[in-house]
């Protein structure tokens, strides 16, 4: 066996013939994907006040953890220790049970806000489909 | 591709972008053959080389807006099918079969003589199915192309160095592979030492 015969073993492969329903098959499948609806285009014009929104706001949280952190950190803001430690262990859990409860009311009115929204924009967009 | 089936791919790829889908037949009754016979070489399977190629034409008439005739319409849908068989072949492995399986020469005294001619071809096959992708890849596209390489080449979306480079190390190991079968392997025109990209 030389070079001349493996190019012809490699290019006489085998050949097939098409099934009797080939065709038909590939068109019916092109008609159905013809008659499907055209895919919904992704709306950016609702989207895009919500991201820019989403972005305001995250980084608006961002400068605030970075601002609050700058603000523990400053050596002239008036510290626990200065204050008398009979007032400071009194109100220590108080201060701490509001600041939390603040915290957590801050948040979950928005993340209501956002699924209001997140609602109202998908029912918007749905009827305006229609 | 004669210049006749390329100005009738390019009046009914016309046609169905002006909305007349009918006209997507005239294109699959000619390349179906060359399709479903690209397929085959690539997955031995003749179901699935019909699945493949079915999946080929949706996927050309997807991207019939895209062609934009800068290339003839053949060597865009053999680039497309090409491609689709390749990421199906990758997805699969082939070389399922061990190279153990490959007929033997029923007489190991006279290789040419004893060797039939069926067993030597399937022999063949099966070593360029242990191949690693890339180069069997280009042997089947090489072979299939009657040897052109420019249309191998622009089918693999490579350069033709690329691909005479591939080819040269894909006989290379299908010789190692098949060693019990081959005589001393000889100049071989389209040799070429380095890959290029």
């Amino acid at each position: 066996m030389n070079d001349n015969d493996l190019d012809r073993m490699l290019m006489e492969s085998e050949e097939i013939v098409p099934s009797s329903g080939f065709v038909a098959s590939v068109m019916e499948a092109v008609q159905q994907e013809a008659a499907a609806p055209a895919p919904i285009p992704f709306p950016w014009k609702w989207a895009l006040p919500g991201f820019v929104v989403s972005v305001a706001m995250a980084m608006g949280m961002i400068a605030r953890w970075f601002y609050s952190g700058a603000r523990a950190s400053d050596p002239l803001r008036p510290t626990a220790t200065a204050l008398p430690m009979e007032t400071f262990s009194s109100s220590l859990p108080q201060v701490h049970v509001a600041l939390s409860t603040w915290v957590a009311l801050e948040w979950s009115a928005l993340a209501l806000l956002v699924s209001f929204a997140a609602a109202w924009l998908s029912m918007r967009i749905a009827s305006v489909r229609e | 591709m004669s210049r006749m089936s390329a100005s009738e791919d390019q009046a009914d790829v016309a046609r169905v972008l002006a909305g007349e889908i009918a006209a997507f037949e005239g294109i699959v009754r000619r390349w179906q053959g060359p399709l479903i016979n690209l397929a085959y070489r690539f997955c031995r399977d003749r179901g699935r080389a019909e699945e493949m190629a079915q999946e080929a034409f949706m996927r050309a008439y997807r991207g019939l807006p895209k062609w934009r005739g800068e290339s003839a319409f053949s060597t865009w849908l053999f680039a497309l099918a090409t491609n689709l068989y390749r990421s199906e072949l990758r997805r699969i492995p082939a070389g399922a079969v061990p190279l153990q399986d490959v007929a033997e020469p029923r007489d190991p005294r006279a290789i040419d003589g004893g060797l039939e001619d069926l067993d030597r071809d399937r022999a063949v096959r099966r070593a360029v199915d242990t191949l690693p992708a890339k180069y069997r890849e280009a042997l089947i596209c090489f072979y299939f192309r009657e040897m052109d390489v420019p249309t191998a080449a622009a089918g693999l979306g490579i350069a033709e160095g690329t691909l005479k480079a591939r080819l040269f190390r894909g006989r290379k190991m299908l010789e190692s592979k098949l060693a019990s079968l081959l005589d001393a392997r000889q100049t071989h025109p389209y040799a070429c030492p380095k890959e290029t990209a």
